[in-house]
């Protein structure tokens, strides 16, 4: 990968990566760290990645990188409590963008991993393989089953509401 | 391909996935159009499709970018003409150990037990041998395990370049630790580690960089006024590799120089 194309790369994906691991670890300045990195190790890295798939590169190794961070801080707190944070309040639901992250965040995370990667990115079922590591028939099923529970907390919340 | 109530959920997902072919699609969604209770579903199950808060972006993008290889070398090379500006961990190393002996200089090579217990290439070592040269090139300089301390500041790098300095009849490979800032490769050892309290950044004659070692004084004075440099051994896979940590109050970084031993 040349210089401009690790440019290129920085232009493209810096903004989707920091979007995808701050929607995961709900901490600004985690997540910043998250893709400096991943930036930091594609640039180590460049001689070895290919331009066309530096898009998984980028995103598999701020997965892994994010996926260590959840598991730290799972260890620190003793327990998967789901964390709230500034941008998810338990004020009244404003619109149904608001509920879907509600819903979103409340997703285990190998759902939330890939169906962002799904919707955000535009990632097939290969390239979330990629990234995540899992099959692309546990790809799929945790799409399928993330929806269908994005789907009943909308029934639930209309039926509230 | 008829919707019913057990396989609606899977087919819905299907079409929403784009899994299915337009055909199919097609009949699905006049089935889906004639029943209400999966036009609902249908649309309960559009809108699980997330979307993106573009408003939502990296704030520090601009410092992920890097110069064109041109600009760069041309910017380094008046950091050069600053003294020791460039780190010679390796080579210093040897040289402190080596020069407070009078010993030949193939006895001055303090990786010759290493060498010799990995079996290595390095045959100069015989006693009563004295090489006319030893080339120790550093073939791959790996960093790991680098990080910064603080939030905002990008991590060391140390790095080896393609270039020996022949010191007492061996030659060398420099090491050379530099801090990349804002694209910018700024030296920051002191290749003598005489005045470690010394900050050796290099504020060469770019005006951009000159702003910006003021704009980050404080980031950059204060990780690099007590750096420690330590350099340990070892061997792997037969071939001696140096450790170099570089560590400051705000910056740990650590690299593996591997060295490969030749006449």
């Amino acid at each position: 990968m040349t210089i401009k194309e690790y440019n290129t790369c920085v232009s493209l994906y810096s903004d989707a990566l920091f979007r995808f691991i701050l929607k995961s670890l709900r901490d600004t300045m985690e997540a910043e760290n998250v893709v400096q990195n991943t930036f930091e190790k594609l640039w180590v890295k460049r001689e070895d990645v290919v331009f066309d798939t530096a898009k998984a590169y980028i995103f598999k190794v701020g997965y892994n990188n994010m996926i260590d961070i959840l598991r730290k801080q799972k260890r620190e707190t003793g327990m998967d409590e789901v964390k709230e944070n500034k941008h998810y309040t338990n004020a009244q639901y404003t619109d149904v963008k608001e509920i879907v992250n509600r819903a979103v965040a409340r997703l285990p995370e190998h759902q939330k991993t890939v169906i962002m990667l799904r919707d955000y990115e535009g990632h097939d079922y290969k390239s979330i393989s990629d990234i995540t590591g899992m099959t692309e028939g546990q790809v799929k099923i945790n799409i399928f089953r993330a929806r269908q529970a994005l789907k009943s907390y909308l029934v639930n919340i209309e039926q509230v509401v | 391909m008829k919707l019913t109530d057990e396989n609606a959920e899977i087919m819905l997902f299907d079409l929403l996935e784009g899994n299915l072919t337009a055909e199919e699609a097609n009949l699905v969604m006049e089935q889906i159009n004639a029943n209400a209770k999966w036009k609902k579903n249908w649309e309960l199950m559009q809108l699980t499709v997330l979307q993106p808060d573009t408003e939502t972006v990296y704030a520090h993008k601009k410092d992920l970018y890097k110069k064109e290889r041109g600009a760069l070398v041309s910017m380094l090379w008046p950091s050069f003409s600053i003294a020791a500006s460039v780190a010679l961990i390796a080579g210093f190393y040897w040289w402190q150990l080596g020069k407070d002996t009078k010993q030949p200089v193939a006895h001055h090579i303090p990786l010759k037990e290493e060498i010799k217990s990995s079996k290595s290439e390095l045959t100069e070592t015989k006693p009563g041998h004295t090489p006319k040269a030893i080339f120790i090139p550093i073939v791959k300089a790996q960093p790991y395990a680098s990080k910064a301390l603080k939030k905002g500041i990008s991590p060391l790098n140390l790095t080896s370049k393609n270039q020996q300095i022949r010191f007492n009849n061996v030659k060398y490979s420099p090491v050379f630790v530099t801090l990349a800032v804002d694209s910018r490769i700024i030296p920051v050892a002191n290749p003598e580690m005489v005045e470690p309290a010394k900050p050796m950044y290099a504020t060469n004659s770019d005006a951009g960089l000159r702003r910006l070692v003021n704009r980050n004084v404080d980031k950059l004075i204060e990780p690099f006024s007590k750096p420690k440099f330590t350099v340990g051994k070892t061997v792997k896979n037969h071939n001696p590799v140096i450790l170099v940590s570089v560590s400051t109050a705000a910056y740990t970084a650590n690299a593996e120089l591997m060295i490969k031993t030749s006449r």
